[in-house]
Parts: C-alpha cells; sequence; structure tokens
C-alpha cells in the first residue's frame, strides 16, 4: 500500500542557469530609495568568470526537496515542457525523492529557464515562464496530501488557484501552508481571498507583506496582525539577515539568525529553506519557537552553498546544528 | 567518392535575453539591472552557434561529409551542441566534452534591437589539445580552421595533421589582434585559403585601405589565395595576382551581423572545395553571410543546397579583372 503523502508542494519548476559575474566587470550602486542597481558597460563584451546549471528548482520545487530531506512523504505538482530540460528537471526530483506523479508534461512547450546574474553573495534573476495550459488534476483517496505547500505559479495558474480552493473546501482535513510568489503577490489579497481564508499556514518576507498588504508600516507586528485578518492561523514573516517573525494568532515570537560559520556564498533559495523548513516542523507538532530555530539552521546551510538546494539538511544534520547553537540563537516572545 | 571535410573550431551557445526592464543609464554608459530581484524576460532563445559549429553546418547543409573538432564542457549546453550536431549529420569529436569546463557562452542582454551587452564565457574550446586534433579523420580532403587554437603547438600540430592526409587548409583565424602578426603571417602562408575580415586585414597591416587596396596589399604579404570580407561593403578574393570583386547585397533595415563572417568563410572555402570556382565561392558566400544577417542567431539562416543552386553570378555585381 503507498504512504500517505505528508506534503504535495505546488508550483512552477525551472532550471537555474548561474551566471557569476567576475568582481571587476560591474558594480553595486543604489537608486534614490537605496534598491540595489547591478551596473555593466553598455554596449560591451563582458566576460563572466563561471556558469553552473542546477535542475528542478523554484520556490515550490525547494520546498518539495527540503520536505523530502526532512523525511517527510513529498510529491509535487507541476508543468514542464517536452524537452530535455525537462527531463533533466524529473530525473533531479526523483533522485531527491521527490514524488513526480502530479507533474504534466506538455508536448510543443519548452520548460521554464532563469538566468542568475551572481554577483556578490546577492543575485539578480532574469525569468521567462511558460504559458502552460494549467489544469487541476483528479486526486484519489490514497494520494490525498496532509498538507499542501502552495508558492510561485505564472500568470495563468488561476485554474490551480480555483482547483486547490475546491480541493480544501472538499477535504477540510487538508491543511495549506502559502509561499506567494511574484505573481500570486501581485494578484493581490482580493483575488486571492479564498486562499488565503483556507490558509494554515502563511511565510513571506516583510517586502512581500507590504506589497500584499499594500502597507507602508515597517512595524513586523502590524503586518503579521493584519495579515492573520485575511485567515491564516499561523504566520512567518522572515527579514533577511535580522531574523524572524512567526504568530499563531496569540503570541508573537521573534527568532535571531543562526550565525554564519562563513560568509554566505550564496543566498538563493534562503527564504525558501526557511519557509519550508519552518512548514515541516509546524505540521510536525512542533511550538513556533522549535519551528523558527529549525528553520533558521536550514536557511544558514543552504546560503553556504550555491543554489537553493544543495545545502539543505536532513533531520539528524539540524539536531547537530541545534546542539552546537550560540546561546543567543533562541526565540523570545514580543 | 564523397570528399571528407574537417572543421576545427568554438562550438557555443547563444542565450538572447530580451526584458524591458534593462535599463540605459546613459551619463554612465552603462546597462543597469535591479539587484537582488526578479526582471521578467519579454523573451529569451538559447541556440547553439560557435565559429566551428556554424562552418560545420555550412558544409554540412551542401551535402558534404563533415567532421567538426571542437571542445564543449560535459553539461547542459554541450547536451544542446549534441543534438544540434546530430541533426546536421555532423560528426564530433567523441572526447569533445570536458568535465573540468562549462561550455562557452554568449549571454546577449537587450531590451528588444541590438544587443546592449554581452556576458561571454569562454573556457572550452581554449583547453584544446594536440590528443584532440589527431581525431580528425585519416583521410581528409578538406582542413577549414574557424577558430585559432589557444595553443600554437595545437594549431602546428593541426597543420602537420592536414598535411600529413595530403588535405587543403582554409583558415578564418578571426581575433588576430590576439597574436602577434608575424607569428600568425607564418601560419597563414601555411594555409591554401585565408579569409580574413577587413578589420583583421587593417590591423595585420598597421594601417587603413579602401577594401581592393587592403586586399592586394595583403596578399602580398605572401598569400596567394586570400579573400577579404566586409559586412557592408562585400568581399575582394585574390588568386595568385587575379582579383575579383564582390559586393554585398544590402539590408534595409539593421541587422544583426553576428556570424556574417563566419559563414561567409565557410560558404566561400565551400563552395572552392567543391568547384575552385572562385565568382560562384563569393556569391555562394555572400549569399549565407546576406541570409544569416536577416535573424538573430545564424544557425536556422544558414542556407541549403537547393537555396543556393539557383542563385546565378549576377553580372553587375561581380567585376573581374586587374591581374
Amino acid at each position: 500500500m503507498k504512504e500517505r503523502i505528508d506534503i504535495l508542494a505546488i508550483g512552477d519548476v525551472v532550471t537555474d542557469a548561474f551566471i557569476e559575474l567576475l568582481p571587476a566587470e560591474a558594480e553595486i550602486s543604489q537608486d534614490r530609495d537605496s534598491h540595489p542597481l547591478l551596473c555593466m558597460t553598455y554596449g560591451s563584451k563582458i566576460p563572466f568568470k563561471d556558469a553552473i546549471l542546477i535542475n528542478g528548482v523554484g520556490n515550490a520545487a525547494n520546498a518539495a526537496v527540503a520536505t523530502a530531506k526532512l523525511g517527510l512523504n513529498t510529491a509535487y505538482m507541476a508543468d514542464i515542457g517536452d524537452d530535455r530540460v525537462g527531463e533533466d528537471i524529473l530525473q533531479s526530483l526523483h533522485e531527491h525523492g521527490v514524488s513526480t506523479e502530479f507533474i504534466n508534461s506538455h508536448a510543443g512547450f519548452k520548460s521554464n529557464y532563469h538566468y542568475v546574474l551572481w554577483y556578490g553573495a546577492d543575485r539578480t534573476i532574469l525569468i521567462k515562464h511558460e504559458n502552460y495550459p494549467y489544469k487541476w488534476p483528479e486526486i484519489r483517496n490514497y494520494q490525498k496530501p496532509s498538507w499542501v505547500y502552495l508558492s510561485s505559479i505564472g500568470e495563468t495558474g488561476r485554474t490551480i488557484h480555483d482547483g486547490l480552493v475546491k480541493f480544501l473546501e472538499d477535504n477540510p482535513e487538508t491543511k495549506l501552508s502559502f509561499q506567494p510568489g511574484t505573481f500570486q503577490i501581485r494578484e493581490g489579497t482580493k483575488k486571492l481571498r479564498e486562499l488565503y481564508a483556507k490558509t494554515t499556514v502563511f511565510t513571506a518576507n516583510k517586502e512581500e507583506f507590504q506589497l500584499i498588504l499594500e502597507s507602508k508600516s515597517t512595524d513586523e507586528k502590524t503586518l503579521i496582525t493584519k495579515m492573520h485578518q485575511l485567515g491564516p492561523e499561523t504566520v512567518l514573516l522572515t527579514d533577511g539577515p535580522k531574523g524572524a517573525f512567526a504568530s499563531d494568532g496569540e503570541q508573537v515570537v521573534f527568532m535571531p539568525p543562526y550565525p554564519d560559520p562563513k560568509p554566505p556564498l550564496d543566498r538563493t533559495g534562503a527564504g525558501d529553506s526557511y519557509a519550508s523548513t519552518f512548514t515541516a516542523a509546524i505540521a510536525d507538532g512542533m511550538s513556533l519557537s522549535e519551528a523558527l530555530a529549525w528553520a533558521g539552521i536550514n536557511s544558514m546551510s543552504v546560503v553556504q552553498k550555491i543554489g537553493a538546494q544543495e545545502g539543505l539538511l536532513t533531520k539528524n544534520e539540524i539536531l547537530i546544528w541545534l546542539k552546537k547553537a550560540p546561546s543567543s540563537y533562541v526565540a523570545k516572545t514580543i | 567518392m564523397n570528399k571528407v571535410f574537417g572543421v576545427v573550431g568554438s562550438a557555443s551557445i547563444d542565450i538572447y535575453a530580451v526584458s524591458r526592464f534593462f535599463k540605459h543609464q546613459k551619463d554612465q554608459d552603462q546597462i543597469v539591472l535591479d539587484h537582488n530581484s526578479q526582471l521578467w524576460l519579454d523573451d529569451s532563445v538559447q541556440e547553439a552557434s560557435g565559429a566551428g559549429l556554424l562552418s560545420a553546418i555550412v558544409f554540412a547543409r551542401q551535402g558534404l561529409k563533415t567532421h567538426l573538432v571542437t571542445k564543449t564542457g560535459a553539461d547542459f549546453f554541450s547536451k544542446i551542441i549534441n543534438a544540434v550536431a546530430e541533426k546536421e549529420a555532423i560528426t564530433l569529436n567523441s572526447n569533445h566534452e570536458s568535465n573540468k569546463r562549462h561550455t562557452d557562452t554568449t549571454i546577449h542582454l537587450s531590451s528588444g534591437g541590438s544587443d546592449q551587452t554581452n556576458l561571454h564565457f569562454t573556457g572550452s574550446f581554449t583547453s584544446l589539445s594536440k590528443q584532440d586534433c589527431s581525431q580528425l579523420p585519416a583521410v581528409l580532403n578538406w582542413l577549414h580552421i574557424a577558430t585559432l587554437p589557444d595553443e600554437k603547438s595545437v594549431l602546428l600540430h593541426l597543420l602537420k595533421v592536414a598535411k600529413a592526409s595530403q588535405a587543403k587548409i582554409s583558415i578564418n583565424p578571426r581575433f588576430v589582434d590576439s597574436i602577434a602578426s608575424k607569428t600568425l603571417l607564418k601560419t597563414l602562408a601555411q594555409c591554401d585559403l585565408v579569409v580574413l575580415s577587413a578589420d583583421e586585414a587593417c590591423i595585420l597591416l598597421g594601417q587603413h585601405l579602401q577594401l581592393e587596396e587592403l586586399a592586394i596589399a595583403t596578399a602580398s604579404l605572401g598569400l596567394p589565395h586570400l579573400v577579404i570580407y566586409d559586412s557592408k561593403q562585400g568581399a575582394v578574393a585574390i588568386e595568385n595576382g587575379k582579383i575579383y570583386n564582390a559586393d554585398q547585397k544590402s539590408h534595409n533595415t539593421e541587422n544583426d551581423s553576428t556570424g556574417a563572417e563566419v559563414v561567409f568563410s565557410a560558404g566561400y572555402c565551400c563552395e572552392y572545395a567543391k568547384s575552385s570556382d572562385i565568382t560562384l565561392a563569393l556569391t555562394f558566400g555572400l549569399a549565407q553571410a546576406y541570409s544569416v544577417q536577416t535573424v538573430a542567431g545564424a544557425t536556422s539562416a544558414i542556407l541549403q543546397k537547393p537555396a543556393l543552386e539557383p542563385l546565378q553570378v549576377e553580372e553587375d555585381l561581380l567585376k573581374e579583372g586587374i591581374e
């Protein structure tokens, strides 16, 4: 008999081509709002240092690999093209122990491909998503997951949102963790109000909270409270190297980041690993403080490697890091 | 019996990334992208390219048995190159994939129209070794060098291998500024046919001249069969003192000249190898160059044999004369 699916991750899958720029060939400046700008000489030929290809990534794919590595029975729902990139994506997911039974391959379509311009520890991602004819699949009883983890889907992914809402209505025992991607953030809370209302765990970074809620507030508690009002029972707000806040509607807990053992190599996937590990821990019945502690460790590990998946840890590896955590790595109720 | 053609040169991947979010900061003359963010591409195309692969495609599309000696990484981009070679019936040297390097890649960043900035990675073809060159077929009728190997010893070995097979040698060195003129001229003099762009000939000579004067002056350096190509003006060929001129048919709009010199050179050499007819070789070479300037990326525009056959030498374009 097949094991029950613990987590079904849903969202676009891509192949990332990391283009490592040479320090002397670009520079970072800032615009009027202090946002970083990557500047390179116009109209010239600029050599780059290296290129690395990583198959089967994206917010939801990273989450699927993270939860599979943590020992959860994980399946993944995504759309790919019937090309070589798609074949490599499937192979990569299999190698990570993620079930691909819900992956839909479309004849005549290309698989999604990103170019990541990598400069220092930061990057600019050039994105092109195919407009797949998304379709919500038939999920049989034995395939029904305990949790659904929804993240970034392309412009035409409304069918998936509608299908998911219907599925959650019909299967109230399945819980939803929602980490919105670019298009879902742009859609706003009105169009996706049913999704927000059915969300058990909501995760996003501070800037995304401001965009979604159309709020200029910089106060984390205010943003979290507003998010709870839309429906999510548990809310996680990450704030990059400053740390993260989690709330169950009764208490708000702050967790500082786990100290980096070495300077970060590449921050790709830091948010995904934080959000998915937090969800996996909550799904496992952990408290907010425990879930934050686990999430911070996995995120710290991811930025020590190139790409979003290579640094992901197993349960035992997280426990080892927890044991040697400094005394400052402790959650505080605020 | 069918002639066997060998091509030595780079095989790479061209990526065309078009986005309205790439901004040109005119005061600093920089292309500016929001960092730490996601920028949506309006279009994105990956295409196999490189002087070696493009030249081999020109030869193969004329129905010729073609071998390509190149060097790529052992990565996804190499798979694309392998698939193109297979489709075009080009035989690749078996050891062309190297685990140590990534396949040569150029990313063309543009907000529409012509390229703004190109990001390029060169690392795989530069590792071409003597061992790779030894994989040319033992029976070889013609060798076309489309990219100069990085190591002089590799280039000399290549010439030795070709001469041992009594193969004719054509060369389109490009980037002549990366090698000392005297050394390069010594190598060029060992080849049966040399194709240079007008800019390269100027660098070799150290002076700027009109196309025909340029060809005469360059040929006098000891190159019995020389062709000078200019993507806007056309080409001048000199063989044993006899000069042939051909104008490039002009486009109405601004076009991408990426790959034009490479396919002109291969088109010329291919036809000359077949027929020894210089006027026909010029016509076919210029037709290939004209065709690839109509699209971004060259491979799709390289003309097949049936498209070239009806081309007649246009008398008003070709002025045969002067010794």
